[in-house]
C-alpha cells in the first residue's frame, strides 16, 4: 500500500479533504505536523515515518521551503519541489522565470532603496511584497503622493524584504482574474475571481466563478507551470485589454476551497495520485 | 474546554484533529488543537505571519 505524508503547520479544510481522498484512494495517509519535527544534516529517513512521498502543506512559505530542503536531503520525493517552492513564494523570482521562458508577463521592475523606487514612478505601478500572499500589501500607486505614502510605510517596517520594491505595470482589466490549477502541468481546474476592490483573492471576499478551460487558456498554464518548475500550482491569469491573457503570479501550496465549490472536479484527489505518480518515478 | 485566556466555554468537537484552531467567542483568541497524553488540550495558534499564504 502506497504511503503519503501530509506536512501541514496549520491544519485547514484542504488538509482534511487531501487526507480523507488519500485514504479514499487506497494509500496509507497521515498527516504530519511541521512544528513538531526536528531535521538536519545528521537525520536519517528511517527515523521518521514520512511514507513513499510527501505533499508540502505549510501556510508559512519559508518553514514550508527549509522544511522540503531537508525532506529532499533524506531523499523523499516531496510535493513540489524545493526549486517549485522557492521560485513560486517570491514574487521576484517568479516574474523573471516566467519572462525568461517567455510566459506573457505584466513587465515588472525591481528597485532596492525608495530613492531608485522612486526613478521608476512614470505611469501607474503596483507595488506587491515579494514574498507574502492573500493579496496583502499590494498597493496601486496612481499618484506620487501614494507611492510616498507607501515606500514611507515600507521604512518604518524596515524588514529585509521591505527593502526589496517590485513595481509593476498596473493592468487594464475587467474587475476579475483567473486562477487555474495545474496538476503535472495540465490544466485540472479555473476560476473567474471577480472583485469590486483592487485585489481578486478570495480570501478577501472575491467571488468565485466557473471558468472553462479553452486550449489558449491551458497552453498558457501549462508553459506558467513548467517556468515554475512543475508540481501542484495555482497560475493566476489577468484579461489584459490589449494582450490577452498575461499570468501575474504562480502559487505553490495552492488552496483550492472556493475553486472546488465552483469547479466539480475532485481536486484533492487528483493532488493525491500526481503526489504517489512521483514517488513512483 | 474553557478558553485559556478568557475561560469562556469553547466548543471542541469530539472528532476534533491535532492541529485543528479553535477560536473563543467570548475574545476571539485562536488556539489548537494539542494531544495532551490522550486527551484534548489547547495552545495558543500562531500569529499570521508576513510569509504565510499559498
Amino acid at each position: 500500500m502506497p504511503a503519503l505524508r501530509i506536512v501541514f503547520d496549520r491544519l485547514r479544510l484542504e488538509e482534511k479533504e487531501l487526507l480523507k481522498e488519500a485514504a479514499a484512494a487506497g494509500c496509507d495517509a497521515a498527516l504530519v505536523d511541521a512544528k513538531k519535527l526536528v531535521l538536519g544534516t545528521e537525520a536519517r529517513r528511517e527515523d521518521f515515518d514520512l511514507g513513499d512521498a510527501v505533499l508540502e502543506r505549510c501556510v508559512s512559505y519559508i518553514r514550508g521551503l527549509h522544511v522540503t530542503a531537508c525532506l529532499e536531503f533524506l531523499g523523499v520525493p516531496v510535493v513540489n519541489t524545493l526549486e517549485t517552492a522557492s521560485r513560486c513564494g517570491n514574487k521576484a523570482f517568479m516574474s523573471l522565470a516566467l519572462r525568461k521562458r517567455g510566459v506573457p508577463t505584466p513587465a515588472t521592475r525591481l528597485a532596492f532603496t525608495p530613492e531608485s523606487a522612486r526613478a521608476c514612478l512614470d505611469g501607474p505601478l503596483v507595488l506587491k511584497p515579494v514574498v507574502g500572499s492573500w493579496g496583502r500589501g499590494i498597493v496601486p500607486l496612481r499618484d506620487e503622493q501614494t507611492a510616498e505614502a507607501a515606500f514611507e510605510m515600507r521604512g518604518v517596517r524596515d524588514g529585509a524584504y521591505d527593502r526589496i520594491y517590485y513595481l509593476q505595470e498596473l493592468v487594464e482589466r475587467p474587475p476579475r482574474d483567473i486562477r487555474v490549477l495545474t496538476v503535472g502541468g495540465s490544466a485540472v481546474a479555473a476560476m473567474y475571481r471577480r472583485s469590486d476592490g483592487f485585489a481578486s483573492n478570495v480570501s478577501l471576499g472575491a467571488e468565485p466563478e466557473k471558468c472553462e478551460i479553452s486550449a489558449e487558456l491551458a497552453e498558457l498554464a501549462a508553459r506558467a507551470s513548467e517556468a515554475a518548475g512543475g508540481g501542484i500550482l495555482g497560475v493566476d491569469m489577468m484579461e489584459d485589454a490589449g494582450r490577452g491573457l498575461v499570468v501575474h503570479e504562480v502559487n505553490n501550496t495552492v488552496e483550492f476551497r472556493g475553486l472546488a465549490s465552483v469547479s466539480g472536479e475532485n481536486i484533492p484527489r487528483r493532488m493525491v495520485e500526481y503526489a504517489l505518480a512521483e514517488a513512483r518515478r | 474546554m474553557n478558553c485559556p485566556e478568557c475561560e469562556a466555554q469553547l466548543s471542541v468537537p469530539q472528532d476534533a484533529q491535532e492541529g485543528e484552531l479553535v477560536s473563543c467567542p467570548d475574545c476571539g483568541s485562536d488556539f489548537e488543537v494539542a494531544m495532551d497524553g490522550q486527551a484534548l488540550g489547547l495552545k495558543r495558534a500562531e500569529k499570521v505571519g508576513e510569509d504565510w499564504g499559498e
